[in-house]
């Protein structure tokens, strides 16, 4: 295996994980705020429907990223206003949400459906594209790989450093004690929920714009929604873990197609098949702390404890009730 | 300032919290707000620091009247409020938990620099960047009064401050206050249960009963009076009356519960090396800080965490590294702290709760309920009523009334927290019955006068870590609180002896 076929499998994790990226950021803001948004599958493909069409209408790519955005804090909006001010169930809300938004996307996007349209284009920073291995992948390709960079710095540093991120976590740990102390808590859930659903959207239209361009039925970005939600469970809402996280299940999906060529003998579609299970045992030996029975096994083989990652911790206060066991 | 409660109802469904209370409050003094368990002190004071709205009545503050205060309007009228359970964000570090103290956030450099500011005026001692989970409960409270002190509180409310600290935080807390209300502008409103607390630091203390105001005294008020303002006429003569002495062991013969060496894991804590005998008939009490060691103990005896080394006999059968159920076969029976959470179901019925502890005799569950639950145990629902409609003594008498009569070892934790004068009065009564009959009991509670009033032999745990075991003889409070803080050992003190 050559260098630059190394580099460009690099690249294609890349590329393929951005849009994945985004979303699971955004579920990680919306969550760590306490808000669980699963309409994230309907989200991002209705999104990617209105991307692409509002690109193709006005011939601008960015205008219908922009569109896409605003799509999917719209989708938010609902989901809050139910959730957050109605007192319904936010997850049999999101829920519906996803199967609602899907069937829209569709019916919506029938007149643009196998139609030629914009995309974002590649884009090379000069200098930086030159760096040896991974400059290619960063900065050789296309905006999309920067953009889920910068979201994931953006995201970083908001929840980790400034005084409003601060208060998304403190909310999303205690609404009654964030209460307690003043905080408006329903407005600022609603606000991370919407900056979610504003971050999938964006997810979906890099999809239609870039990664997966163009619309049909299927469109091609159907589950990964769905892929997103299990990421941020398993990064223990923690936005670098989470990032880490989409760009191995990109790495994962790409080394299915890598091994096909290698492997022409094999079913092609045990290479699509194999990524989710693969995902799930991963997922769960970086988790394994969390487990009785792997705690008992390190207390007698010290070894084992010292081998595993370490746990990335639980789900913030506010949603630990929907999430963990309990016991 | 001055704060006037002016008419206050307050209720929550068909119960009436505050029933037309009215209270002033003075600059200058500590007034205490007493009164038994659900009397309605804590709702009281969440009307004044803004948490719940009233139904009637007004919050009248230096002259200024309002129907109802915001935590926001509290907090701009320099009303803090810490509760009887900390409302912080554990998982969050101390720095992050004091920038978010109500207001505008801090910056992480302001944060910092006005928390060691006040920690050094009140010689609190608080590390920035450790998150709150790892604190105590007395550093939480540290953290908290730090908070309220940097955003220039005028009147502190402390809901049952002194619950799951040492007699020497108690003291230190008491310094504090005392300091806080000096300079004659500020003042504390102290809610308790306790009457000594009151007596050793209030200058005034108004009483709540039954969501009434009850009477008001002027220091140096009269125990007897304050008792019957409390508790009625009746219950105050037993509550005065020292409990009997705790029952001494039946006899030297086989113990109830052998360990040696015994190792628990719990789910957050490791129990190591604990060795100890219990006889039949005795009441041993644990005392140790919350998360000492202590409640890992009696899960670990239980069966509910494991014993991962060591050996663990009970009634002479070996159960070290068994499942709970051999536990309960053995005749060991636990009562959790959190009752409603890891003791009931809440939304099954009480008949339900008779059937799944006494399987074989399901056919028979309504007369066990009318015989066991309601006849012996003075439960007061209907066998149909769910779970979580039972008050907190209900709650407690259901349990101990599901429990077999053979049970060989009654473990409890906590057993009497939150519960009222006359359901805590029967729950002793019980325990000391069941000593008697020849059970062993292994209790821990968080009330020390509590624990060295029943207790025969205490067991006091600090840092996970058995600290000393004391027969009644050489019980003393101020000994006891310096173990389970480790201010002192066991071996400094020569009062007991670990074995």
């Amino acid at each position: 295996m050559t260098v630059d076929y190394a580099s460009a499998l690099v690249a294609a994790v890349f590329f393929a994980a951005a849009p994945l990226m985004l979303a699971a950021l955004g579920e990680t803001v919306s969550e760590r705020g306490g808000v669980i948004n699963l309409s994230m599958d309907g989200t991002v493909l209705f999104a990617a429907m209105a991307a692409f069409a509002v690109a193709r209408g006005c011939g601008n790519p960015w205008l219908g990223l922009l569109a896409g955005a605003g799509a999917g804090a719209a989708i938010a909006l609902i989901l809050a206003v139910f959730g957050l001010f109605l007192g319904a169930s936010e997850l049999a809300v999101g829920f519906v949400l996803t199967l609602f938004c899907r069937e829209l996307a569709y019916f919506m996007g029938h007149g643009v459906a196998r139609q030629p349209g914009p995309d974002l284009g590649s884009l090379s920073v000069p200098g930086l594209s030159d760096i040896p291995f991974l400059g290619q992948a960063l900065f050789g390709q296309s905006p999309v790989v920067l953009l889920s960079l910068a979201a994931l710095g953006l995201v970083w540093w908001f929840l980790a450093r400034t005084r409003p991120g601060l208060v998304l976590r403190a909310v999303g740990e205690s609404p009654r004690a964030a209460a307690s102390r003043g905080v408006a808590v329903r407005r600022v859930q609603l606000l991370c929920c919407l900056a979610g659903g504003a971050l999938a959207g964006c997810a979906g239209g890099l999809y239609s714009l870039s990664v997966k361009p163009g619309w049909g039925h299927p469109q091609g970005c159907e589950g990964a929604g769905w892929i997103a939600l299990a990421i941020v469970i398993f990064g223990g809402w923690k936005p670098v873990r989470v990032a880490f996280g989409a760009l191995f299940f990109a790495a994962i999906q790409v080394a299915g197609i890598a091994l096909q060529d290698a492997l022409p003998g094999l079913s092609g579609a045990l290479f699509q098949i194999a990524p989710f299970p693969v995902m799930i045992l991963t997922l769960l030996a970086v988790n394994l702390r969390r487990s009785t029975a792997f705690r008992e096994a390190a207390r007698r083989v010290p070894l084992l404890g010292r081998l595993m990652p370490r746990s990335a911790g639980g789900a913030p206060g506010a949603i630990a009730g929907a999430l963990d066991k309990g016991f | 300032m001055d704060v006037v409660l002016s008419h206050i109802v307050k209720r929550f469904g068909q119960l009436i919290a505050n029933d037309d209370v009215s209270l002033t409050l003075e600059a200058g003094r500590i007034h205490g707000l007493l009164g038994e368990n659900g009397a309605g002190k804590s709702t009281l004071m969440k009307v004044l620091c803004g948490q719940l709205s009233p139904e009637a009545g007004e919050i009248v503050v230096d002259g200024a009247a309002h129907a109802r205060l915001t935590p926001d309007a509290a907090a701009a009228l320099g009303i803090g409020m810490l509760p009887q359970d900390p409302l912080d964000f554990p998982p969050l570090r101390v720095w992050e938990n004091f920038a978010l103290g109500g207001g505008p956030v801090l910056t992480r450099r302001e944060a910092r620099s006005r928390l060691e500011a006040v920690c050094s005026r009140m010689g609190f001692c608080l590390r920035p960047d450790v998150p709150v989970a790892d604190l105590t409960v007395a550093e939480r409270q540290h953290l908290e009064l730090a908070r309220l002190f940097d955003r220039d509180v005028r009147l502190l409310i402390l809901d049952e401050p002194t619950s799951g600290i040492s007699p020497a935080q108690k003291r230190t807390l008491f310094a504090v206050l005392r300091a806080f209300v000096s300079d004659g502008r500020r003042l504390v409103a102290l809610v308790t249960h306790k009457l000594t607390e009151a007596r050793e630091l209030c200058d005034a203390v108004a009483i709540l009963r039954h969501g009434r105001l009850a009477g008001s005294f002027a220091a140096p008020f009269d125990t007897q009076d304050v008792l019957t303002a409390m508790f009625g006429a009746e219950v105050a003569a037993t509550a005065t009356a020292a409990p009997p002495p705790p029952p001494e062991p039946l006899g030297l013969g086989t113990p109830v519960l052998r360990a040696a060496n015994l190792v628990i894991a719990d789910d957050k804590a490791v129990l190591r090396d604990v060795s100890l005998e219990v006889h039949p008939g005795e009441i041993v009490g644990l005392a140790g800080i919350s998360g000492g060691g202590q409640e890992a103990l009696l899960r670990g005896l239980a069966g509910i965490a494991r014993s991962v080394a060591g050996e663990l006999a009970i009634g002479g059968r070996d159960l070290a590294g068994r499942p709970a159920t051999d536990f309960l076969a053995a005749g060991v029976h636990y009562l959790p702290a959190a009752r409603m959470e890891e003791g009931l179901f809440p939304g099954l019925s009480l008949l339900d709760h008779v059937r799944l502890a006494f399987p074989d005799k399901r056919r028979e569950a309504r007369a066990i309920f009318a015989e066991r639950c309601v006849g012996r145990f003075r439960l007061t629902n209907t066998p149909n009523a769910r779970a979580d409609a039972l008050s907190g003594g209900n709650q407690q008498r259901l349990l101990l009334s599901l429990i077999p009569d053979d049970t060989r070892l009654l473990l409890a934790d906590n057993p009497t927290r939150g519960l009222d004068a006359a359901s805590i009065a029967q729950i002793w009564d019980h325990f000391r019955e069941r000593a008697a009959a020849g059970a062993a009991v292994v209790f821990f509670s968080e009330d020390l006068d509590e624990l060295l009033a029943q207790a025969g032999r205490v067991l006091v745990f600090f840092n996970r870590d058995m600290a000393a075991d004391l027969p009644a003889a050489s019980l003393d409070p101020g000994l006891v609180g310096d173990l389970m803080t480790g201010r002192s050992t066991a071996a400094a003190n020569g009062g007991g002896s670990a074995p």
